[in-house]
């Protein structure tokens, strides 16, 4: 009988033990946020465009976190959809065409700058504050800063601001990859190549 | 030599066919003037040069044309004198065959050179030892001096050591690629100024000791730079090795490790062991920048390969074009024509003869299909493994491959694809023949590009971000703002009313009524002098006559609708003040603002319809004198005017009195004696009377309290108040009486 007792309050001293070694642990090392949400950020492209349907990447990296499916950023496209499959455990979808198609080549808004009204609308809509201008002065579009998002575009009232591709340049220019010999024949190519400009 | 220098080895290289006969046989000519120079303004790595001439501009040999944007860029200077024709996108000699902007310039023939001199002499300075780093360094600069190996990084930069400690200087000779010859006979025509170069190059670092490296398989060159050496008295410094003929020993990172032993780290740069490598053909320039202050104008470039005739070493302009420099070499164009910028390892094949000769140009080679094949299409890999054994860089070239052809590029990177020299060995030995350097060179693109991607992302995840707090920051502001406001404008509301805290939800409404009226009056009064202002104007203005009488009436209708507000305003005062509790704070300034029936005002009003019916009277007087048509009217105007002040100084009058309903339109209320009166009308005048009476307490306790001048006068009207209620009083009694 004795036995039995001693083994009942081993094990409760042991649970109580750990119990509050759990406890402990869980308040001290408690991480601040879902860490899930800021993964999900990082692979998100950022542009913030809100094609998605949420006011930009994070909102949407917060939906994906709670659930939402991962194949509604055009920007991003199937690279991104991969990446957030690889991350979340989840089967890669292809990418919904209701919120938009991928673009093959990065874009940046331009503002014709003769035309422009200075008349606010785009600076509002930025959502990365890469047009520069006031009231009833001419804007002009920090390329380096513009994401490509096409925000801009709709509430111009002169329509004056254009979406362009980004020109490549001898230094982001890279050699394609060569084309194997063995697999001239069109069939016989497996993956497509994507990225780069040729 | 007098130092016995302990070589190393690096793993790996090739031998491939050296070729270098065929061009070091004669010596460097001078190239021809072309018809044009074309020079792009991004020559090196780092950032495009930027124009500072116009076209049109004549310019001399060695004018700057473009200064350097940023720390890490090089300026350009004109080759020749002439004048600048066109800035403008043209095709650049680069593997993409892209078009970038470059200064165009049609050379007069004079080849007149800019003043240039010495910087010795430049800086009066007596001995040529002591010229400050910083102004050597800022000459090399200024010289627009790009490494001429190859990379073309620009050098000024490379001499920038920072923090690192430099104890060896290299000069790189060993010009392991074949068919190449520029640095060879560079070195033997030119040995003096490479020593010289050597001298600034280690004033410059503070080394204790300079090595040249030079391939065994230029005895010419050794001989010519061992020579000069002794003449200038500098072998106890500067050493020239012979090391073996291997490709790739120029390679900066092998000749480090065959001079020294040392292994430059990964994604390290050599002067962080202490090391500093240089071209021969940039210590020329160096020299020739310190000593005579020529900018890097021109380059020993080899033409060489079957299809010229002609093989050798020329002295060319930067920017003359290709097809230029070929036919001065007697160019014959194979039936699939092929000019390689570079070596037959790392060059790359141009798109077209009419590029420029830019400061990395040291070889053009035009082939013929015998002597160079084209590649044939590449076969699988059969892992036999040469390429590993070929690489001077240690790496594992096939596996490299998959990783580079699958895109798995995270995995190549681990393999440290980005230690890759890219310098063909394993390409040369494949034999499947296939592009191995290509698929790195796409592989570290490739990554480059996402890296650049994903930095943008970051970059526009912060200012999205930052964005967002900005906008909940204003957002926040303007709430507190507001919360203040209302604050301020409920407590100033509770200090006017006698009883803030005790006061009902009844009167808090009124106050806020009061308050609309208040700001409604303050719109009201703003319209009418607007109002008042555009009469004038259209008074002054003959054309603008026939508006007058409209201006008028809208005057007068928003005349009247302050009065309203006014009578409205004090129904409303009349109502918050009555629940009295406590002693009065009430503030005199804003009675009197939302007053306008206070004596100030009504003197205002006064003065100011004096003044309107003095300048009607002058108008009407100068109609009269010009005998004008309006005459009538302006009369009827002086009429209405004088009516008008009239009023106001009844007004005023009255307000002066001290009548205490001058808040209400002034009623004459003098008690009428009636011989029949009755009681009931008796009975309202004497509430009426109360009334007043009670005002006129609190006008008076108002006056006290703030210390007012008016308070004997309003004591005054008071007992004259009180008076009349006993005698309204007597007059009820009386009537009761009867």
């Amino acid at each position: 009988m004795s036995t039995i007792i001693i083994a009942v309050v081993v094990l409760a001293t042991l649970a109580a033990i750990f119990g509050a070694l759990l406890g402990f642990a869980s308040v001290r090392f408690r991480v601040e946020g879902n860490p899930v949400v800021d993964q999900v950020n990082d692979l998100l492209p950022q542009t913030q465009c809100g094609q998605c349907g949420f006011p930009g990447c994070k909102p949407y990296a917060e939906a994906i976190a709670d659930g939402e499916k991962i194949n509604k950023c055009p920007p991003g496209g199937e690279s991104t959809i991969q990446a957030l499959a690889d991350l979340l455990g989840v089967e890669p979808e292809p990418l919904d065409a209701e919120h938009g198609a991928e673009k093959d080549v990065p874009m940046v808004a331009y503002i014709r700058e003769d035309e422009c009204i200075g008349c606010t609308k785009c600076i509002q809509a930025c959502p990365v504050d890469a047009i520069l201008g006031a009231a009833k002065q001419m804007h002009t579009v920090i390329a380096d800063e513009c994401t490509g998002c096409d925000l801009c575009v709709e509430p111009c009232p002169v329509d004056c601001i254009d979406m362009i591709p980004v020109s490549s340049d001898t230094s982001s220019w890279y050699w394609q990859a060569p084309t194997s010999g063995v697999e001239l024949i069109a069939t016989d190519r497996h993956s497509p190549v994507v990225g780069g400009h040729a | 030599m007098t130092h016995l220098i302990q070589l190393h080895e690096f793993d790996g290289g090739i031998h491939p066919p050296e070729n270098k006969q065929q061009s070091n046989s004669r010596p460097i000519r001078k190239a021809s003037l072309p018809a044009e120079l074309v020079l792009p303004l991004h020559q090196h790595i780092g950032a495009p040069a930027n124009p500072v001439v116009q076209v049109g501009d004549r310019v001399l040999k060695g004018q700057p044309i473009a200064e350097p944007e940023g720390y890490v860029s090089a300026p350009l200077h004109a080759p020749t004198s002439g004048t600048v024709t066109a800035i403008e996108s043209r095709q650049v000699p680069h593997a993409s065959g892209l078009s970038e902007t470059c200064i165009v310039i049609k050379p007069d023939g004079e080849d007149q050179w800019i003043e240039h001199k010495g910087l010795c002499e430049t800086l009066g300075l007596a001995h040529c030892d002591d010229i400050p780093t910083d102004k050597l360094i800022e000459r090399i600069r200024d010289c627009g001096i790009a490494g001429m190996g190859g990379a073309g990084f620009p050098t000024s930069v490379k001499l920038n050591t920072g923090k690192y400690d430099i104890d060896t200087l290299i000069l790189n000779g060993a010009e392991c690629e074949p068919y190449i010859t520029a640095d060879d006979m560079l070195m033997r025509e030119h040995a003096a100024e490479v020593v010289r170069g050597a001298q600034i190059l280690l004033q410059i670092l503070k080394a204790d000791k300079c090595l040249i490296g030079v391939e065994d398989n230029k005895p010419e060159a050794i001989a010519a730079l061992e020579e000069a050496l002794l003449e200038h008295h500098e072998e106890h410094h500067i050493d020239v090795v012979a090391i073996p003929t291997k490709y790739p020993s120029g390679g900066e990172k092998q000749l480090i490790q065959i001079l020294t032993g040392k292994e430059v780290p990964s994604g390290g740069i050599p002067a962080s062991i202490g090391i500093v490598c240089q071209n021969v053909g940039t210590a020329v320039a160096i020299a020739d920048a310190i000593d005579h202050g020529r900018p890097l104008i021109s380059r020993i470039t080899t033409v060489t390969g079957d299809a010229v005739k002609d093989k050798g070493n020329w002295e060319v302009l930067l920017g003359t074009p290709v097809s230029h420099l070929l036919s001065l070499s007697g160019y014959r164009p194979q039936k699939r024509e092929r000019v390689v910028m570079g070596g037959p390892m790392m060059g790359f094949a141009l798109p077209t003869t009419e590029l420029p000769v830019v400061k990395t140009t040291n070889c053009l080679l035009a082939p013929t299909e015998k002597e160079l094949p084209t590649n044939n299409p590449a076969m699988a890999c059969i892992r036999c493994g040469m390429c590993a054994d070929a690489c001077p860089a240690d790496l594992l070239p096939q596996q490299l491959y998959w990783f580079s052809k699958a895109q798995e590029f995270d995995k190549a990177e681990q393999h440290n694809l980005f230690d890759c020299i890219e310098c063909g060995a394993c390409s040369y030995v494949c034999p499947s023949e296939i592009p191995l350097v290509q698929y790195y060179r796409f592989a570290k693109g490739s990554v480059r590009e996402e890296r650049a991607a994903s930095e943008k992302a970051e970059q526009a995840r912060i200012r999205y971000e930052a964005r967002i707090e900005r906008q909940e920051r204003e957002k926040a502001e303007k709430e507190a703002k507001r919360k203040a406001r209302a604050e301020a404008a409920a407590k100033a509301q509770s200090v006017k009313k006698d009883a803030p805290a005790k006061a009902a939800p009844a009167a808090s409404e009124s106050s806020t009524d009061l308050e609309k009226l208040q700001k409604q009056l303050s719109a009201a009064q703003a319209a009418v002098t607007k109002t008042k202002d555009k009469l004038e104007a259209a008074r002054n203005d003959e054309a603008a006559a026939d508006k007058v009488p409209a201006f008028e009436a809208a005057l007068a209708k928003t005349q009247d609708k302050i009065k309203a507000l006014a009578k409205e305003i004090a129904a409303a005062k009349k109502a918050a003040k009555a629940n009295p509790d406590g002693a009065s704070h009430g503030n005199p300034d804003s009675t009197d603002k939302g007053d306008p029936n206070s004596p100030e005002r009504l003197k205002k009003k006064w003065e100011m319809a004096e003044g309107r019916l003095e300048t009607a009277r002058k108008r009407l007087a100068e109609a009269e004198l010009e005998g004008s048509e309006n005459v009538d009217a302006l009369r009827s105007g002086v009429e209405k005017q004088q009516v008008r002040v009239n009023d106001a100084k009844a007004a005023y009058e009255a307000a002066v009195t001290g009548q205490p309903d001058s808040e209400e339109t002034p009623v004459k209320a003098t008690p009428e004696a009636s011989d029949k009166p009755d009681i009931e009308q008796l009975k309202r005048k004497q509430l009426a009377q109360q009334d007043r009476v009670e005002k006129a307490r609190e006008r008076l306790e108002m006056a006290k309290a703030e210390g007012l001048d008016s308070v004997e006068a309003l004591e005054r009207a008071l007992t004259k108040q009180l008076d009349k209620l006993a005698a309204v009083d007597e007059q009820i009694s009386n009537a009761g009486e009867k």
